[in-house]
């Protein structure tokens, strides 16, 4: 196995990742090198896919997307979560086609916008937080007021 | 049957666990924690506290691991320290608070935004800071872990959550 596969597999059995898991913040679905598919749950409970690419972990951060984890395609548009200015300035179909989160602990996002070391230093990426880090960032987002609940 | 314990502490910074019998005792569940601290921390030193039980019921009556359990699992913290003081700045304004070591930021944020009178949904689009850093902890930290025996004390910034511009 691979050091960074084996890396993610002793991330996903840390302590770090489990709190999350027992607290319901997320859930590990599958993990299909180097592809970890997980779901988020957001303010109205409502469990939002993600495939994310983690090649390099921990010292590259992953990139991923929201998923459709039953039928596994990226999660059409129509589907992402939406609300106000929050939501929409990182969670953003136009970037990229939609293929990476528009946040900066996502390594295909952070290259090119080397201005948000210094103005986001808690959301880039740290290895020594694992992936959690990155699950942490989207959850807050999913629990923002400017998220909007699903009816 | 085991049950999983997460524990956080002043002597390390990440979040640990140890797997215990349900049955066990508090003091079996202290020997174990003892074994993840590092090498020479006196363990006669420690003291257990449970996550945001804040009137410290919990601990007061519990005899064993299975008392300990809240909704999401059971959640200690061991300290030198029974109680870390806590500040919170918001513009001019500072509010002061003794918190358990095992209290959790997403609690003292509570704390403070009903205390500075904000409105519940600005509160959550606030995120502490710790003083003088650009560290934010998130929201299941303790603060013990953030407070060494024996200041026993933390400060924070009330500062807006961020906002991904350009």
């Amino acid at each position: 196995m691979a050091p960074d596969e084996q890396a993610l597999r002793a991330d996903l059995a840390s302590a770090r990742f489990l709190a999350g898991e027992d607290r319901n913040r997320w859930q590990f679905k599958a993990l299909a090198w180097p592809y970890l598919f997980v779901s988020v749950i957001a303010r109205d409970g409502r469990a939002y896919g993600l495939r994310l690419d983690c090649q390099g972990f921990p010292s590259s951060g992953p990139t991923g997307t929201f998923w459709d984890l039953t039928a596994n395609i990226q999660l059409p548009f129509d589907k992402w979560p939406t609300g106000g200015e929050r939501i929409r300035l990182s969670f953003r179909p136009d970037w990229k086609g939609g293929t990476a989160l528009y946040i900066p602990c996502d390594r295909e996002s952070i290259a090119g916008h080397d201005a948000w070391v210094a103005q986001y230093p808690q959301l880039i990426w740290k290895p020594i937080r694992g992936i959690s880090h990155y699950l942490e960032v989207v959850r807050d987002l999913l629990h923002s007021r400017d998220y909007v609940c699903v009816a | 049957m085991t049950t999983r314990v997460y524990v956080q502490s002043e002597h390390f910074s990440d979040i640990k666990f140890v797997e215990v019998a349900e049955e066990s005792s508090i003091a079996e569940l202290l020997h174990a924690v003892a074994a993840l601290m590092p090498s020479g921390t006196k363990a006669s030193d420690l003291k257990l506290s449970v996550e945001d039980d804040e009137d410290e019921v919990a601990c007061r009556e519990a005899t064993h691991v299975k008392h300990l359990r809240r909704h999401h699992g059971v959640r200690v913290h061991v300290h030198r320290c029974e109680r870390i003081k806590v500040h919170v700045r918001f513009g001019s304004e500072v509010v002061e608070h003794l918190f358990l070591p095992a209290s959790t930021i997403g609690r003292v944020r509570q704390w403070a935004g009903h205390k500075l009178s904000m409105a519940p949904d600005d509160i959550a689009e606030h995120v502490l800071q710790i003083a003088g850093t650009a560290e934010q902890p998130d929201i299941d930290t303790h603060v013990g872990s953030l407070a060494k025996c024996p200041e026993c004390s933390v400060s924070f910034d009330l500062v807006p959550a961020h906002r991904i511009n350009g």
